[in-house]
């Protein structure tokens, strides 16, 4: 049986556009995790590059959450082991051009319970395919195509308020972890 | 002082990781030096504060499949 890969695709319907919501992301906002994350998912983004009608190229993007409604930090920590979390302004990013794609992600069929909310920060687009072959290239190929990248990454990541700890009074259980 | 010995990777791990205890990973997210193989040990990092052990049970391509395992494994 394949390996489970994640497929992401572009959200048509529900919260499609962002206003002056908050953007929330957990995990690492090391520059050098961001854009390895970034490289090692640029191929899942076909469905959605063919929406905004750029096929044939690879975007790199940061996958984040809208404080959308009742979709609060600890509701979409649910089942994850994240302590923290680190926001950033929609409209602020978009009045510094970034753009933001609505996108639903799913692994072998299963959606994510956060797709509602889930948002990509476009970090790099335009990118040819080839220009990212050595992401799995040497030790030293792979630091010289991220540090081409860091810029702009890090001009985004700047923009980052926290970490911001998670409050404990939310009521969702944040680390049912049971292995199998 | 904890000396660690093992790879690390880091990477998102969300409810449906921790719930299967297993991931995918892409080979992107390494450096290329670690050497990889089925049966290697290494930890997985989630980005904040929690490191978890994990054995590479698959490999295919450029992905690598991780399980992840209880402290004492």
């Amino acid at each position: 049986m394949p390996l489970s890969r994640d497929l992401v695709q572009p959200r048509l319907t529900g919260l499609v556009e962002l206003t002056d919501e908050a953007l929330i992301r957990f995990g690492s906002v090391e520059p050098h995790q961001v854009i390895k994350a970034a490289l090692a998912t640029a191929d899942l983004y076909g469905p959605v590059l063919e929406a905004e009608r750029l096929a044939d190229q690879a975007v790199l993007a940061m996958s984040c959450f809208a404080l959308h409604g009742d979709w609060t930090p600890g509701r979409l920590a649910v089942g994850t082991r994240y302590t923290s979390y680190y926001t950033v302004g929609a409209s602020m990013l978009r009045d510094l051009g970034y753009e933001m794609w609505a996108t639903d992600t799913s692994t072998d069929g299963e959606p994510d319970p956060t797709n509602p909310v889930h948002f990509d920060i476009v970090i790099q687009r335009d990118i040819p395919f080839e220009a990212l072959a050595d992401r799995t290239g040497s030790p030293a190929q792979r630091r010289d195509l991220r540090n081409r990248f860091l810029p702009e990454l890090e001009r985004l990541l700047d923009r980052l308020d926290g970490p911001q700890p998670l409050a404990d009074d939310e009521g969702y259980d944040r680390d049912p972890w049971r292995l199998p | 002082m904890k000396t660690i010995t093992r790879p690390v990777v880091t990477t998102e791990v969300n409810a449906r990781m921790l719930r299967q205890g297993r991931l995918t990973i892409h080979e992107a997210l390494l450096d290329g030096d670690e050497n990889l193989q089925v049966g290697a040990k290494l930890l997985v990092h989630d980005g904040d504060v929690t490191y978890l052990s994990a054995a590479v049970t698959a490999h295919e391509g450029d992905l690598w499949e991780l399980t992840l395992q209880r402290e004492n494994e």
